[in-house]
């Protein structure tokens, strides 16, 4: 220990500057976010464009600490001053990790407990999980520089490298982003979580073995792996991610969801309706669907669909992607509709159609009625610290720490305010989330209360149905 | 001490060492030379555990060298050319960044060093000149008393005044330690090795103690009337030469009596024979150029 601390106190000597630089920039941003949590809507916006360059600017200094801080002590090579010397690598690497966990980890847990507390939340209640979010935060910062670092050898190939490397998966991570994503909406935590924690393992992992082994290639061949992983896991299929957020999750009541069925008297059918043009539209056939075992209170959310398999009585078996499937909420049933090229409705408009396919379903309990009166600020339990504004328009803004993982609805009169789900998940952000939503001034201005319908999920189960001899002479039109 | 047996090694296709065998006894000062690119520094770095071979063994008080470890380290000291300090620190701040991972470091040795050194303690090493640099480096290797100190061409680039200063330094604080160097500067190492191996495409063309060495290794001169060379002469004779009436080579196992005889019985003619001791430069150039025309 005595040689880890002395070992640190060299490297603080030698980097005392990017420290400092964190620290001042950490401080901007909290300074500017505790404004942004005081400020309303309308005032938060100028205060993001500070927000958000300080953010980065705090993460560049971070990421340049962590290698000014590797690179102190340079791996690749055979001439450096310190190989051939009585170092442990543990002692050289913990020195290192203590630095940052004291310059940049612990200062950002003070800082997040303080937002925390100064908003009027229980520190007892969550200073467990923001400071693991804190630490998780720095993580993401520091270690990609830390490991491309560690299989550089000097600040231009650690340039390089960031550009290079980093810079391909940052484009690939955003272009799947933006673009047409390969798995749903509802999965989008548990992707974005496991990149998280696959990247900091996987970082981990290599920044040790560096360390040990100082085998430079093989190394640098681990570091790129690595990257093609975590772009590759954004293109995993759908039912992956499904499976890892059922493990993932509590299950709270998955044994007493019974099985999907299909109503086959409501299933209906919708034939293209534009007249002459019918290259690249379709029929669409639409089936009732109904989970058993869900309580009157409850609510079921479908998800997503995998494995889907359509095969008429001739054979045919067109294929049908997830995305030509659309189902929706309605009670307790779902509407699943399929489109099918037009085509293949007319050419087996006399077959009987046999249909399979798994669904993924939310299930989320009863829900929590909480109510506060307009142009108030107080807390709502399961949402967080909330405020009310009417004006021309009424606007209400929760703050929560982190992200709950709940389904909301406010009500205000007859108008809904808003319906927002939430998903906890152990990514590193800011500590305490925002969650907002406003109608325009109507006649519900005669309500004092607005009424938030707040769930909690249960469970994410996986069900399968099959259809069998479906005629599409008996379909509704 | 150190022990290597059929080591190999090399850098893409290209042979670094060649099944090098080397025994480097304790207490010596062991002098390993041999031209650029004969496999010194590498053999160096391979002891040392910076470069792993290929094949072979090799070892370090009687430990694989792939696995020094802390315990051994701190019974080495490792100086090589270019070696890369953390230059932002000074003299003094390096010498205390390295006094804790050292046992046995002694404070009134560092400072006697550093006086023999002259060293400016408050002078940032990217301010010191290249043997001000190596003589930190020394000091910073010296003040433990090592058992071991390895060497890789320490005197390169060094001004003669520096160099003696070098010299003089590792011989007074090295009295107890083992040395293996690796030099050009064969006069300066003459005049301390015990022990040397010459290393010559990644095979040790030879390793012996220094006496006997310069024992066996001897310049004769041979004038004869017509110089011309015998059908075969012995194989211990190496770059032969031969002028109008002088024939010149360099005996490699001269024995007193034995040489002269085979030279009596090469040239019947001989009309004097001139044997001249040689020192170590002259022994190299002459091994060098021989395994280069060998080759």
């Amino acid at each position: 220990m005595t040689l880890i601390w002395h070992i640190f106190r060299k490297d603080l000597r030698h980097a005392w500057m990017y420290a400092a630089i964190g620290f001042a920039l950490l401080l901007v941003s909290a300074w500017n976010f505790s404004r942004l949590l005081a400020a309303d809507r309308r005032g938060q916006f100028s205060l993001y464009s500070i927000q958000v360059p300080a953010d980065a600017l705090l993460l560049v200094a971070w990421g340049l600490l962590s290698g000014v801080l590797v690179l102190a002590e340079r791996i690749p090579g055979v001439r450096q001053h310190w190989l051939a010397r009585p170092v442990r690598w543990q002692d050289l690497l913990c020195a290192k990790a203590l630095l940052l966990v004291l310059v940049a980890a612990l200062p950002l847990i003070s800082v997040h407990l303080s937002l925390v507390a100064s908003r009027g939340f229980s520190l007892a209640e969550y200073a467990l999980a923001v400071s693991w979010n804190a630490l998780l935060m720095v993580l993401v910062c520091t270690l990609a520089i830390a490991v491309f670092a560690s299989v550089s050898r000097n600040v231009q190939d650690l340039v390089l490298w960031t550009m290079v490397v980093g810079g391909a998966v940052f484009v690939s991570l955003a272009l799947v982003f933006t673009g047409p994503r390969a798995y749903p909406d509802e999965t989008r935590w548990v992707v974005n979580s496991a990149i998280v924690l696959v990247g900091v393992i996987g970082g981990i992992g290599i920044l040790v073995w560096q360390y040990a082994t100082r085998r430079t290639w093989p190394g640098r061949i681990a570091v790129v792996a690595l990257c093609a992983l975590l772009v590759s896991m954004d293109f995993w299929p759908a039912s992956f991610w499904y499976a890892v957020r059922r493990a993932q999750s509590a299950q709270q009541v998955s044994g007493q969801i019974g099985v999907l069925s299909v109503y086959p008297e409501n299933v209906r059918w919708t034939p293209n309706w534009l007249p002459g043009n019918r290259v690249g539209m379709g029929d669409k056939v639409g089936l009732a669907l109904r989970v058993d075992g869900v309580p009157e209170n409850w609510l079921i959310e479908s998800n997503g669909w995998s494995n889907i398999e359509l095969r008429t009585s001739s054979g045919d078996a067109p294929s049908i992607n997830a995305n030509d499937v659309h189902g929706s909420i309605k009670g307790k049933t779902f509407d699943v509709m399929f489109t099918f090229p037009y085509e293949f409705a007319e050419r087996h408009r006399t077959d009987s159609l046999d249909i399979t396919m798994t669904g993924e379903f939310a299930v989320y309990g009863p829900p929590e009625t909480h109510s506060m009166k307009v142009d108030s600020e107080e807390f709502v339990p399961g949402l967080g610290r909330c405020r009310s504004a009417a004006r021309t328009e009424l606007l209400v803004d929760c703050q929560a720490v982190l992200q709950p993982a709940v389904r909301v609805v406010g009500f205000w009169g007859k108008a809904t305010i808003f319906g927002c789900r939430e998903d906890h998940a152990p990514l590193s952000r800011m500590p305490i989330s925002f969650l907002g939503g406003g109608i325009s001034a109507t006649s519900s201005f005669d309500s004092k209360d607005i009424v938030f319908e707040v769930r909690k999920p249960l469970a994410y189960v996986q069900r399968r149905v099959e259809v069998r001899g479906l005629r599409w002479e008996s379909v509704n039109r | 001490m150190i022990v290597t047996d059929g080591l190999r090694m090399k850098f893409g296709r290209h042979v670094v060492l060649n099944g090098l065998d080397l025994r480097v006894p304790r207490g010596s000062v062991y002098a390993l030379i041999g031209s650029n690119g004969a496999g010194k520094t590498t053999t160096l770095q391979i002891l040392m555990n910076l470069l792993r071979g290929h094949s072979g063994n090799a070892s370090v008080f009687g430990v694989d060298s792939r696995r020094l470890g802390v315990r051994e380290y701190a019974r080495i000291g490792y100086v090589s050319e270019g070696q890369e300090m953390p230059d932002a620190m000074t003299v003094a701040e390096f010498l205390a960044y390295w006094r804790p991972f050292y046992p046995a470091w002694g404070e009134g040795r560092e400072r006697e060093l550093l006086d023999l050194f002259r060293l400016p303690l408050d002078r940032k090493l990217k301010h010191l000149s290249r043997g001000m640099r190596m003589k930190a480096a020394l000091v910073s290797s010296l003040a433990y008393k090592p058992e071991l100190i390895v060497l890789d061409e320490p005197f390169s680039g060094l001004d003669p005044l520096v160099r003696d200063e070098f010299v003089e330094g590792l011989l007074a604080y090295a009295e107890e330690s083992t040395i293996l160097i690796s030099s050009h500067d064969l006069g300066e190492i003459e005049s301390f090795a015990s022990h040397v191996g010459f290393l010559d495409e990644g095979r040790m063309q030879f390793s012996e103690e220094m006496a006997v060495l310069a024992e066996r290794f001897r310049e004769v001169e041979v004038t004869v009337d017509g110089a011309s060379l015998p059908s075969r002469v012995p194989e211990s004779w190496v770059r032969v030469e031969t002028s109008a009436a002088l024939v010149r080579f360099v005996e490699t196992r001269w024995e007193a009596g034995r040489t002269e005889k085979d030279v009596a019985e090469a040239f019947p003619s001989a009309r004097g024979v001139e044997v001249r001791p040689m020192g170590l430069r002259s022994i190299f150039v002459t091994l060098a150029k021989a395994a280069r025309k060998a080759a």
